[in-house]
């Protein structure tokens, strides 16, 4: 009688904790959502903390991560030392940019924030801040993940642990796209 | 038995564990709203910190006065919580909202609300678009998971005290609730 109430205890435990797997994939700690049709990347061009322009298309060939932050954004701030981490290490490989757009604000405010941090990936200014309303977001933080072909694979809407090995996978996953 | 309730209580407590892991890190110190997959979070800002936050952001002494005398702002975050690929989206549509103070049913002051009273005040494009990307979006969805965060803004003296009335949509179906006692803060 004890052996059979501890394999029913077993049991039940068990159902409790592998339900979730059961029902359906688990998002648990927020991954990337695919795009469905795969749009175009909106061709840019911004300037850097220095002032030279850079393209997006500039980067064809190459899998972008494309996140659109602002300073004064809490989750923004809050998701830079996972970018940053996830940076340090996707940039060996030279198969990955990332860039950071900031939207509105002026250089002097993200120099300030850089300075206060360990950064070193790419951080362009939209002062006007227009080119974020032509990308499919409503909100900071927005990323994009965009193939070496130029499409939009991968998206994010708030902030995510962008070097969790899950995250890694998709965005190199990302750069397997090939042109169509 | 007591083992077996035991071991069920570990159950559903894991089970919980799972669906309200990722939405543990949103705002500190909020009032929070969940119900089924949808999850608020909102604080009252006070008014030194409400005019302080659009005069850091380039706008007048005048405006960041005008801003934070007379409307009321809230930080908020809100998504869908729900964990699996296959779950339903959430879509919030502020402009379905209503403030419910002293018997009246008001509008939130909605970012295109905002972009024709900066307008009409003379604010350049530029300060208003930045400001755009300060306020909670008005009508968006969220696949599981996914969440945003921005200001809520309601025309209302310090100090008032209202109920908000949400609407939200996950899946096909609409809901309602209603929060009580929210206040405008000094």
């Amino acid at each position: 009688m004890q052996k059979l109430k501890t394999t029913i205890c077993i049991i039940v435990a068990s159902i409790g904790l592998l339900l979730p797997g059961l029902s359906g994939t688990v998002l648990a700690k927020g991954l990337l959502q695919t795009v469905p049709g795969e749009k175009t990347a909106k061709p840019f061009a911004l300037p850097d903390t220095d002032g030279t322009i850079h393209k997006l298309s500039d980067y064809r060939g190459k899998t972008v991560i494309l996140n659109f932050w602002a300073t004064w954004c809490p989750p923004c701030r809050k998701e830079m030392p996972s970018m940053q981490r996830a940076w340090d290490k996707l940039k060996g490989s030279g198969k990955v940019v990332m860039i950071a757009v900031h939207v509105g604000g002026n250089e002097e405010k993200i120099w300030n924030f850089m300075g206060d941090g360990d950064y070193d990936f790419l951080v362009l200014i939209d002062k006007s801040g227009k080119i974020p309303k032509q990308w499919p977001m409503m909100g900071l933080p927005s990323t994009f993940i965009i193939s070496p072909a130029g499409k939009i694979v991968l998206r994010a809407i708030g902030e995510r642990e962008w070097d969790s090995p899950e995250i890694i996978k998709q965005i190199l996953s990302a750069g397997k796209k090939v042109a169509q | 038995m007591r083992k077996i309730i035991i071991l069920i209580s570990v159950g559903v407590a894991s089970l919980l564990l799972v669906s309200s892991s990722y939405a543990a890190r949103w705002l500190p110190n909020s009032v929070t709203f969940e119900r089924g997959g949808y999850r608020l979070e909102l604080f009252a800002q006070k008014k030194i910190a409400t005019r302080a936050f659009i005069q850091n952001r380039g706008f007048s002494t005048k405006d960041s006065l005008f801003y934070s005398s007379q409307f009321c702002v809230f930080g908020s975050a809100q998504g869908n919580i729900l964990t699996r690929k296959a779950d339903p989206s959430l879509e919030i549509n502020l402009a379905k909202w209503r403030v419910l103070y002293q018997g009246k049913s008001l509008p939130l002051v909605t970012r295109q609300d905002w972009e024709a009273i900066w307008k009409e005040r003379g604010v350049e494009e530029g300060l208003r678009t930045s400001f755009y990307w300060t306020l909670f979006p008005t009508l968006q969805k969220y696949s599981p998971t996914d969440y945003n965060w921005g200001g809520i803004v309601v025309k209302l003296p310090a100090g008032a005290k209202f109920d908000l009335q949400l609407w939200w949509r996950l899946g096909s179906t609409e809901h309602h609730a209603v929060i009580k006692g929210l206040s405008c803060r000094n």
